[in-house]
């Protein structure tokens, strides 16, 4: 691959550059920061380095030209490094030479070109490369998207560092004794940015190890087969047989009046804050809102959440969001549904003041900082749909695509947040190896009956399948096996026996078709509720087979036997 | 803030040359450059006596009358940044800032000299082609060096130099050259003793001094020298040697021609690296073998006009008996390059 070396349109108005020495003959190989050229321009000298390592092909000036910013000063056959890429650590406000280097032109060629290095990318592309494929995969970040590096992985963290305060706080309890307990944030926070950049690095390894070619930039969709990709250093053109948007999501923005406010926060900035607000006030009570709430509930900050629909947690079951009610009430969440926030405004005291209505009435309340966690969506912006004609689906809000994550056209595939079909990091994974396996020749398509889902509240909420609600509006009738987990020997032991299970069949096919688990290792219990739904198993099955004693498994293994004819330790 | 906190951080150090060597300032400017810290700047005074300091890419031979000063006892030196030829005396001041990239700002750079001159009693402004001027003429010229994480700025301050000398060393060759490198632009100069007639030396120095800190901040540590020497010293040998101040000469070609009883002869030479790569030599003499053989002599030798001259005399004792060898490097002897 041949890459052209140039200057950077100078900043220095004194005239033009002069190539004064040349330091290398065409022919001669040359390492990434290696001089080419001895330059001087405005009375300033300086060297020009390769940026990229290889051969010197052509040479096309001469010592003692003067040359502009279009010039191609010389080519040099070979590659530049993931290292010459990397963006500037730190900005400078250096302006006489800065990077006299303009970004390099590429070319590169691949079989299958992931846009977006979230869970969704990277695995299409290990899946991918593993069958075969010369892969590039173009992330604009970091590797791991948003799961890994501002949604599920780090909320987890801070959810974890909470589960640790709350038991410091309630020692005495269980016979321990703590003092001077407390909380500091740079720690919570360090530690989370730790957990966070092991894995980064090992999904790099992952794609060293895959030979998966990573590029560093913003892409986009020339046509359909050709992306372009652009840093600060590079411009790179690939020519490609099949592309795989995987771009994610973005928070959503509703407009809110005073939305701009310092103290209006995000979901990211609610996973760096400096300090425990004293006052939370979060807009939206879905997934995000209510992990959130517990977590700075746990910290210690005054948590209301307002919420337009009558629930939060809106996809949750009934009962679920019943037994959500009440741990936030015992957590001191305060939960306003049907209200709609109307405006945000500033106080004297540099707190905010949310104004929201509810049965008809202006309610107000203060708040430190204000997280709106309205919903996500789907990142198309600066893509280039357009350019290919890739059409959105029919409310306009994602990537159309079909069962194979096929989109309208046949080598362009969208898979995860961007497509809006399930926001969640495991589906987009799972769309992933779908999408993969479909362009190397093994025709798949995508199966959503047995979704799990996994909410970090306290104590955990986990799903799958067909919930009661779904299955009245779908028109199933159903029965319903349940067990609470006050009656499980281990959530009793561990002093969090909040919660229940409940195992739904279909009466007239006999089959699962969903669960719901709130309480104690929710999130972990769903694994084997929905192994069994997806593969058709039926309650007998679950029942007939021997669950550990005493672990928090049991209540699965209970309240199949209440499908069955009643549990045996519940009466 | 964070822009805040930088400022806080910064690093500054003065440092005033206790000796009137060029190549000595010139190796300490270079060593200060190679040990400047993140955060730092270095506010770097000096004064060469006699010298004429060529810019990086400059043809020494064509820039300067190289000879004449040398023989009048003055030093030629080349400096690391680009830019034209200038004469130094104990009348000029030289002042360098060397930094962290991170920290090089033209603007502030200059305030400190523009403020301290305005202590002073002197309005100076600054000049598109990187000139500080007062009354439209240039008292102070400035040019820059990069490295990949440092910037050297430096420049001149005409506060009571010896012009009638500057005129008489700053002048283009009359041989022919033809070079690569970068040409001096002649300037309208000033001494600032012309607008401040009580203007001293010592006044100058000790405003740049308290301009700098107050617009940097930090103390102004005074960095000590000695533990530096050996390395200072390599430095040293570095910008004194011919190789830097001649050799460095961007690639160039001269043509000498003298008319002689015997014909006319031209020497046409193509020199790199202060080397003569190429050599030819044209003449209408009838006896053609010696001016090959000449041709052949200086091809590949370093262009000196003492090793020119003495390769030519080879001949002479070898297998050539010729006046034409004689008349020769009497001619070249005669020439200051």
């Amino acid at each position: 691959m041949n890459i052209d070396v140039k200057l950077e349109k100078s900043t220095n108005k004194n005239g033009e550059t002069k190539i004064i020495k040349i330091l290398k003959k065409v022919g001669d190989s040359i390492k990434i920061n290696e001089g080419i050229f001895e330059v001087e321009v405005g009375k300033g000298t300086s060297t020009i380095n390769s940026k990229a390592q290889g051969t010197i092909e052509s040479i096309n000036v001469k010592e003692g030209d003067s040359v502009n910013a279009d010039k191609v000063l010389a080519q040099i056959n070979g590659e530049q490094t993931a290292k010459a890429g990397s963006p500037n650590t730190t900005p400078n406000t250096f302006d006489y030479f800065k990077n006299i280097i303009k970004p390099v032109k590429l070319q590169m060629e691949s079989d299958i070109t992931i846009i977006g290095g979230g869970p969704g990318g990277y695995v299409a592309a290990i899946q991918a490369a593993k069958l075969g494929a010369k892969v590039i995969l173009i992330e604009k970040g970091k590797l791991g998207g948003t799961c890994l590096n501002w949604g599920c992985i780090p909320t987890k963290t801070l959810v974890r560092s909470a589960q640790v305060f709350d038991t410091l706080k309630k020692a005495e309890e269980f016979g321990c004794y703590a003092e001077n307990i407390g909380v500091r944030m740079e720690k919570v926070i360090d530690r989370k940015d730790k957990v966070v950049a092991e894995l980064v690095a090992g999904i790099k390894y992952l794609m060293d190890k895959n030979n998966i070619k990573v590029i560093n930039g913003v892409a986009e969709i020339v046509n359909n087969e050709s992306v372009l990709v652009k840093s600060s250093t590079q411009e790179i053109t690939i020519k490609t047989k099949n592309i795989i948007i995987a771009t994610g999501s973005k928070s959503a923005v509703i407009p809110i009046k005073g939305i701009e406010n310092k103290n209006v926060i995000d979901s990211s900035d609610a996973l760096c804050l400096k300090e425990v607000p004293k006052k939370l006030v979060i807009v939206g009570g879905g997934v995000i809102g209510m992990e959130f709430a517990y977590i700075y509930a746990s910290f210690g900050a005054e948590v209301s959440v307002v919420e337009f629909f009558d629930q939060c947690l809106i996809n949750c079951d009934d009962d679920i969001c019943e037994e959500n009610k009440k741990s936030a009430a015992k957590k001191g969440i305060k939960l306003y549904t049907t209200a709609k926030v109307e405006e945000i405004c500033e106080t004297e005291s540099d707190e905010c003041m949310v104004r929201f209505v509810q049965d008809g009435k202006d309610k107000y309340i203060t708040a430190n900082k204000v997280l709106l966690a309205v919903g996500r969506t789907p990142y198309v912006e600066g893509l280039g749909l357009e350019n290919a004609g890739i059409e959105l689906n029919d409310k306009k809000r994602g990537i159309k695509v079909n069962s194979k994550m096929q989109t309208n056209v046949p080598n362009i595939y969208a898979i995860g947040d961007v497509n809006n079909v399930i926001l969640l990091a495991h589906v987009a994974s799972h769309q992933g190896v779908v999408a993969a396996n479909n362009i190397m020749g093994k025709p798949c398509e995508m199966d959503y009956t047995a979704v799990p889902a996994a909410i970090f509240t306290e104590p955990e909420i986990a799903m799958v399948g067909i919930g009661e609600k779904a299955a009245k509006l779908q028109g199933i009738e159903v029965e319903v096996g349940r067990f609470p987990f006050s009656a499980n020997g281990k959530a009793l032991s561990y002093g969090e026996s909040d919660g229940f299970i409940k195992i739904i069949r279909d009466k007239n096919t006999g089959r699962l078709i969903g669960a719901g688990i709130v309480g104690l290792h929710a999130t972990d219990l769903i694994a084997e509720l929905t192994l069994a739904i997806k593969n058709n198993l039926t309650a007998e099955a679950i029942s007939e087979t021997i669950h550990a004693h005493p672990t928090t498994a049991e209540v699965i293994h209970e309240a199949s036997l209440s499908l069955e004819g009643g549990a045996i330790h519940f009466a | 803030m964070l822009f805040i906190l930088h400022n806080n951080a910064i690093i500054t150090s003065i440092i005033t040359s206790s000796t009137f060597d060029p190549w000595y300032n010139l190796a300490l400017e270079e060593f200060l450059l190679k040990h400047v810290r993140e955060n730092e700047i270095i506010l770097y005074l000096w004064q060469n006596d006699n010298t004429v300091v060529v810019g990086k890419n400059q043809n020494c031979w064509k820039e300067c009358k190289c000879g004449e000063l040398e023989a009048h006892g003055g030093k030629l030196a080349r400096r690391l940044s680009g830019g034209g030829a200038v004469y130094h005396d104990l009348g000029n001041l030289n002042f360098t800032f060397v930094m962290d990239k991170k920290l090089y700002n033209l603007e502030k750079q200059l305030k400190v000299i523009i403020e301290a001159l305005k202590n002073i009693g002197i309005e100076a402004e600054f000049s598109g082609r990187n000139d500080i001027t007062v009354n439209g003429k240039k008292f102070s010229g400035n040019a820059f060096y990069n490295t990949k994480n440092t910037v050297l700025h430096h420049g001149t301050l005409l506060i009571n130099s010896d012009f009638s000398k500057l005129a008489g060393y700053l002048q283009v060759s009359k041989e022919k050259i033809q070079s690569k490198g970068i040409e001096s632009v002649q300037s309208r100069v000033i001494n600032l003793k012309e607008i401040n007639s009580s203007i001293t030396l010592e006044e100058v120095i000790s405003n740049l001094k308290k301009t700098f800190i107050t617009l940097y901040g930090g103390n102004g540590t005074v960095i000590d020298l000695n533990q530096f020497e050996e390395e200072i010293k390599s430095l040293y040998n570095k910008y004194s040697s011919w190789q830097w101040r001649y050799g460095e000469s961007p690639r160039f070609d001269i043509s000498f021609e003298k008319r002689f009883s015997w014909g006319e002869i031209e020497i046409c030479l193509k020199c790199k690296d202060g080397y003569i790569s190429d050599s030819k030599v044209y003449s209408d003499a009838m006896d053609y073998e010696v001016i090959t053989k000449i041709s052949e002599k200086i091809n590949g030798i370093k262009f000196q006009m003492e090793c020119i001259i003495n390769s030519i005399r080879e001949l002479n004792q070898a297998e050539i008996k010729s006046p034409i060898i004689k008349d020769v490097t009497d001619w070249l002897n005669e020439k200051q390059l």
